[in-house]
């Protein structure tokens, strides 16, 4: 399998993508370069004839029948280190020398993105983001936040399906108008029922459908939106120094969501215009989906891990705009502490309070 | 003897002025009861007089009574209001009065009070002297039904003036009704030592169901900070922008129905009403009227 890795051209190092200044790094010469610049350089080196050495064959032990199902194996061009994963797996860091390193051949041809949104956002960010994130939170265990230990922090650029559309629709409604007025024995209320029928067209671009089964789809979609005015065409250099994984739910298995997501939308946007109504019930919806083309896309998320009490935590961090999110554990006895805490110091306030007005105004 | 003639002649002379000194600041009105209508004898018109004259002078609170035949289409209340004024009671050191009113010709009933009586005669006080006089009006035993107005007017002005330490003993209980209210003992009050234990314990209890209740908001409040990952159920983030056209946008006249609700008509007896008004002259008054 091919792999791709960036080296410095200044003393040969790992380079890696920096959110900061959009261009290649080089954490050993501080060496800065330029993507455009790089793949010149890359295909110049590919062109030139390979030198050809003894190869050394192992005839070794082979997979059980079964066993390497799903497994992949790469080997580290630095250091020769093997680097096992999945098949979806598209960009890692070698466990051995830290170089980072991008599967090529799962974004060649047709498995090629169409766009990626490149991480603007790095780790520390990501990081301070999380203590953010535990502050003010008034029934977070303290535990959990002293002795929690993060077990991983990564950057990972997910697959994303992002869906165009135009949608032709037809809302029929039933809408009340009230009006009520009185004479000297009887209050009068009239009650005007109508038939409200709207239709028209309403236009979606880039709805995202999470395409990776092993990140979670409320978590992904509890970060978004994307900036899609930040989108750049794809190239694997974005992904040197993070984690990339390529789509294992393909567009047609994804499409049943964006559906959802855009008939929800596109029926509320309708029921907008229904106005002037004491009440509005409504009767029938169609919402008529045209497909406008579906683009593969790489969105930049900070994936944080954490464990606690046998349980596993994971929060994200949208790597464009720091949209931060993640469940959090109940520290249930502080719960239960505070609220009769706050019950009897209410209950003794209010109780003293009006007994002492009604003394006063008797 | 010249001192006898003289001693004789001032006796006689303050035996005939005296009936006038007492009556000086009395005598100038119509009597506290009339009944236009001839509803009772001469002897039971006399009685009824000198009771409520009795009452009010001893109350210094005009306690009358009148028997009409019509209403001339007015208002029970009103009516009854108007004529306290126009007869010109309620001048007793201005501390006001009440009036018991009848109108034989629909059986119309009605009794209002104004000045010091809107103090004493609360709503759950008519409403108990109501239930002291209307049994009796319904059988027609009119001298029962305006005695028991007066006896129970004066009770309730004593009862008010002693700050509710006044004895229920001799005051008639009503059918439907468990004894007379009760004046709190601060006379500056207008409730009674029940309503007074009803708003303590219902102050109580508000407090408690406020503090049982604000504090699970903010527990709940604080519970749902610790959840951030939701669903995404729309796209609202990702419409084209100007891409939104209505084609059709019909709103279509279906039917109308229209429904009639009695207004609220508060009497015990049907067709009453009850509460503060003001009378033609703009004076104000309380009180509650009905048929019988």
């Amino acid at each position: 399998m091919a792999l791709k890795e960036y080296k410095c051209p200044n003393c040969s190092g790992p380079i890696s993508f920096n959110p900061g200044t959009q261009e290649l790094t080089c954490p050993y010469c501080n060496s800065i370069i330029n993507i455009e610049a790089l793949n010149y350089m890359d295909e110049q080196t590919e062109q030139t004839p390979e030198e050809q050495a003894a190869i050394w064959d192992y005839d070794g032990n082979s997979w059980h029948e079964g066993e390497e199902h799903g497994l992949v194996v790469y080997t580290c061009n630095s250091c020769s280190g093997e680097i096992v994963g999945d098949e979806t797996l598209g960009a890692a860091t070698c466990p051995f020398c830290g170089s980072p390193v991008v599967m090529t051949a799962k974004f060649a041809g047709s498995l090629r993105p169409d766009l990626v949104i490149p991480f603007k956002l790095d780790k520390d960010y990501a990081l301070s983001s999380l203590d953010k994130h535990y502050a003010k939170k008034r029934l977070l265990p303290d535990v959990f936040k002293e002795n929690n230990h993060l077990e991983d922090v990564k950057g990972v650029y997910v697959p994303f399906w992002l869906y165009d559309a135009d949608t032709d629709s037809h809302m029929e409604y039933r809408g009340t108008k009230v009006r009520t007025w009185s004479d000297r024995n009887y209050i009068y209320t009239e009650t005007s029922h109508f038939q409200i029928i709207r239709g028209g067209a309403l236009g979606f671009d880039a709805v995202p459908a999470d395409g990776s089964e092993k990140v979670d789809d409320a978590l992904m979609e509890s970060i978004e939106p994307y900036n899609m005015g930040d989108w750049a065409g794809f190239n694997t250099a974005y992904l040197a120094g993070f984690y990339a994984n390529k789509y294992d739910k393909d567009a047609k298995e994804c499409s049943p969501r964006a559906n959802e997501r855009i008939k929800n939308t596109t029926t509320a946007e309708f029921r907008k215009t229904v106005v002037g109504y004491n009440s509005v019930r409504q009767v029938s919806s169609n919402v008529r989906i045209n497909c406008g083309g579906v683009r593969y896309a790489l969105f930049p998320v900070w994936l944080l891990g954490s464990t606690w009490e046998d349980k596993s935590f994971i929060f994200a961090m949208n790597g464009q705009t720091g949209k931060f999110v993640g469940d959090l554990p109940l520290d249930k006895a502080k719960r239960r502490r505070l609220y009769w805490t706050m019950f009897g110091i209410i209950a003794a306030s209010l109780l003293a309070i009006s007994q002492a007005y009604i003394a006063f105004i008797m | 003897m010249k001192k006898f003639l003289f001693l004789s002649i001032l006796l006689l002379l303050s035996c005939l002025i005296m009936p006038f000194a007492l009556a000086s600041d009395d005598d100038y009105r119509v009597d506290r009861f009339t009944d236009k209508v001839g509803l009772l004898s001469s002897r039971q018109e006399a009685e009824l007089i000198e009771l409520f004259n009795g009452i009010s002078l001893r109350q210094q609170f005009d306690v009358v009574a009148a028997v009409v035949y019509s209403l001339d289409g007015k208002n029970p209340r009103l009516y009854a209001a108007d004529y306290f004024e126009q007869q010109g009671f309620g001048t007793l050191d201005n501390t006001g009065g009440i009036i018991l009113l009848i109108a034989m010709e629909e059986r119309d009933f009605a009794f209002v009070t104004t000045g010091h009586g809107l103090s004493v005669f609360t709503d759950t006080v008519q409403e108990y002297l109501e239930n002291l006089f209307l049994p009796y009006l319904r059988v027609d035993d009119y001298f029962a039904a305006f005695t028991a107005f007066a006896e129970g007017s004066e009770y309730f002005l004593e009862e008010y003036s002693s700050g509710g330490s006044l004895p229920a003993d001799n005051l008639p209980i009503p059918p439907g009704m468990d004894a007379p209210p009760f004046y709190p003992t601060n006379p500056d009050s207008s409730l009674t030592a029940e309503e007074r234990r009803n708003l303590h314990i219902g102050a109580a209890v508000v407090s408690l169901v406020l503090a049982f209740a604000i504090p699970g908001i903010v527990v709940a409040v604080w519970t749902r900070q610790l959840k951030s990952v939701r669903p995404k159920d729309t796209a609202c983030d990702y419409i084209r922008r100007g891409s939104m056209s209505l084609n059709v946008q019909r709103d279509i006249f279906l039917y109308r129905n229209v429904r009639r609700t009695a207004k609220s008509q508060n009497s015990s007896s049907g067709g009453g009403s009850s509460g503060g008004f003001k009378s033609s002259s703009g004076g104000s008054f309380s009180g509650r009227s009905g048929k019988f």
